[in-house]
């Protein structure tokens, strides 16, 4: 006899109500390709040199290789955790949280990014139309109204979050398209000495490839939704690889157009070396609300990663309350606010630009989320395994992408260390001391570990019950 | 391998082999496994896993809470629904035929 339950675990969460087309935008909002195929884009040819297509090539295929092994977990279950969940339920409650902390650290990093550098972009385009340099306090006053608006936008539920991120998106890949064009059309496109892989060392092409990585870190962050949207066994594991797919395009656009640019003046486009330039501070605009857009998303993921963590009793159950209106996770966002805004706070009282420190945490962050994904990607071979649908695409696919990312991981690792920044490796260890420390004190207590990792279960409106017709709800 | 009530399995007919993988879920009752599908019906592993996977996505099956097993959807008992429903009014109906 299956027991189903009437009501999910997750229940206060807006269910079905995403679209797919709201999904893609919102794992593309996070990744942000508007902005890093103008940024990126132009660094790499200068950093990998002409095999720099190579690099994107290679961290867009491991991206998709990752996409696909999570959606083997996508496919057949959903959770507002999403990698935590994931790797609970290959790995156990151990690893579980140890992937967990690296999301929070990952997710309220890519927050705090996109709100420090959506104001870095809207002071620039002020800069574009005055001439001059804005003072301190306009970055500052960008990033608070961007965290007000963010709150705003999410206090009005996911139906409005998700479209407002599609709208986004919608106008600043567009522009996008018109900026490379126009660079592409007044520059013309490189010949293929400038694209030649050989003039690039095999290590140049691998920390190419990890720089490619860092701009898609982010694109699972659409399953966290899964309970929220419609038809999610279709829409999550599409949205992760359709967006990862998109910003290959794009990027690999970037990097073949920016590959015939010489030296260029940062955030002119239309008008290169001009003081005063509107055209290029609408773009500038457009690339600000696209950090928006990836700060809000980001956000949206961390609250529902703190209401499972909540409604799996890893955290106090408040944070797993949602307002009866709209399903918002009301007590995650408000708890949220301070943190996402920390860094900023730590910049200032340093005497730095207010992005500094939040950019710094994103390259940890960014480190961490690697060993996570690793870690997800194998959780694939003993989940499927025990459902006794193991195949050899998915060992391929889970053994190539968690390979791929050490690999990758390892090369960044090494870069940084060279650099002299030697204490990446500490604060992934301080954080797997941390995740293990919560999973003895887990263990301790009467219910122990028993809810780590629940997913949202097939409830008695979703099936068709023998001798049961008109209970389900459709 | 061959005919289950009505149906070539072996035809290469992705359709054929969704009704194939319904009915025998039917049959078989819920909580049936991917490993029972597979020996119950004479289509290959592959297939069966990618069937069940895409009629999981469109929620005309769904999974056990354990993951393990499949049930028929609600958007099967909808189907059976609309369509005695429209038999229904077709038969109350003043329509030209009648």
């Amino acid at each position: 006899m299956i027991s189903l339950r009437e009501r999910s675990v997750f229940d206060g969460l807006d269910r079905r109500v995403v679209t797919q087309a709201d999904l893609v935008a919102h794992s593309i909002a996070v990744i942000c390709p508007s902005a890093s195929a103008l940024s990126t884009a132009f660094l790499l040819p200068r950093v990998v040199g002409p095999g720099a297509w190579v690099s994107v090539l290679l961290g867009i295929a491991l991206s998709y290789v990752l996409a696909a092994a999570f959606s083997e977990f996508g496919s057949r279950f959903v959770a507002p955790g999403s990698l935590y969940t994931y790797a609970a339920k290959g790995l156990g409650p151990a690893v579980a949280l140890v992937v967990g902390c690296s999301m929070l650290l990952g997710y309220g990093a890519l927050v705090s990014y996109g709100l420090t550098d959506a104001s870095r972009q809207g002071s620039r385009a002020l800069e574009a139309t005055t001439g001059s340099e804005p003072s301190t306090l306009v970055p500052v006053l960008v990033v608070l109204g961007g965290a007000a608006l963010c709150v705003a936008v999410m206090r009005r539920g996911i139906r409005y979050s998700a479209r407002f991120a599609f709208a986004t998106e919608a106008v600043a890949l567009s522009v996008l398209v018109i900026v490379l064009g126009v660079v592409a059309a007044r520059n013309g496109l490189p010949g293929l000495d400038a694209l030649d892989p050989a003039g690039s060392s095999l290590h140049d092409i691998l920390v190419g490839t990890a720089m490619v990585m860092t701009v898609t870190i982010g694109f699972e962050s659409s399953a966290a939704l899964g309970v929220e949207v419609v038809r999610p066994f279709r829409s999550v594991p599409r949205a992760m690889r359709l967006s990862v797919l998109i910003t290959g395009v794009l990027l690999m656009a970037g990097v073949v157009i920016n590959a015939s640019l010489g030296e260029r003046t940062r955030g002119r486009w239309f008008h290169p070396g001009a003081e005063i330039s509107y055209a290029d501070a609408i773009v500038l605009v457009v690339i600000a609300a696209s950090y928006l857009a990836l700060a809000l998303c980001a956000w949206t993921a961390l609250t529902r990663l703190l209401f499972a963590f909540a409604r799996d009793g890893l955290l106090p159950a408040a944070l797993g309350r949602t307002d009866r209106r709209t399903g918002n996770p009301t007590v995650a966002v408000a708890v949220t606010v301070p943190v996402v805004l920390l860094p900023m706070c730590f910049s200032l009282l340093h005497g730095e630009l207010p992005g500094w420190a939040s950019y710094e945490l994103l390259i940890y962050a960014t480190l961490i989320l690697f060993v996570a994904y690793a870690l997800t990607a194998i959780a694939v071979v003993p989940f499927l395994a025990r459902l006794g649908e193991l195949t050899g695409r998915a060992v391929a696919l889970a053994v190539g992408g968690a390979v791929g990312i050490t690999v990758v991981g390892v090369v960044e690792v090494r870069h940084d260390i060279a650099d002299g920044q030697r204490d990446v490796l500490l604060a992934l260890a301080l954080l797997v001391v941390v995740a293990l420390v919560w999973r003895v004190g887990l263990a301790l207590r009467p219910s122990g570990v028993e809810h780590v990792g629940r997913h949202e279960e097939t409830l008695r409106g979703d099936v068709l019950i023998p001798g049961d017709r008109g209970e389900g709800s459709g | 391998m061959g005919e289950i009530d009505g149906f070539l399995a072996r035809q290469p007919s992705a359709v054929d082999s969704a009704f194939a993988v319904l009915e025998k879920v039917a049959e078989l009752g819920p909580g049936v496994t991917g490993r029972e599908l597979v020996a119950a019906l004479p289509l290959s592993k592959a297939t069966v896993y990618r069937i069940l996977k895409h009629l999981v996505e469109h929620e005309y099956l769904v999974r056990t809470p354990d993951l393990t097993g499949f049930m028929l959807g609600v958007r099967v008992l909808n189907l059976a629904r609309a369509g005695a429903v429209s038999f229904e009014d077709r038969q109350s109906s003043p329509g030209p035929q009648s």
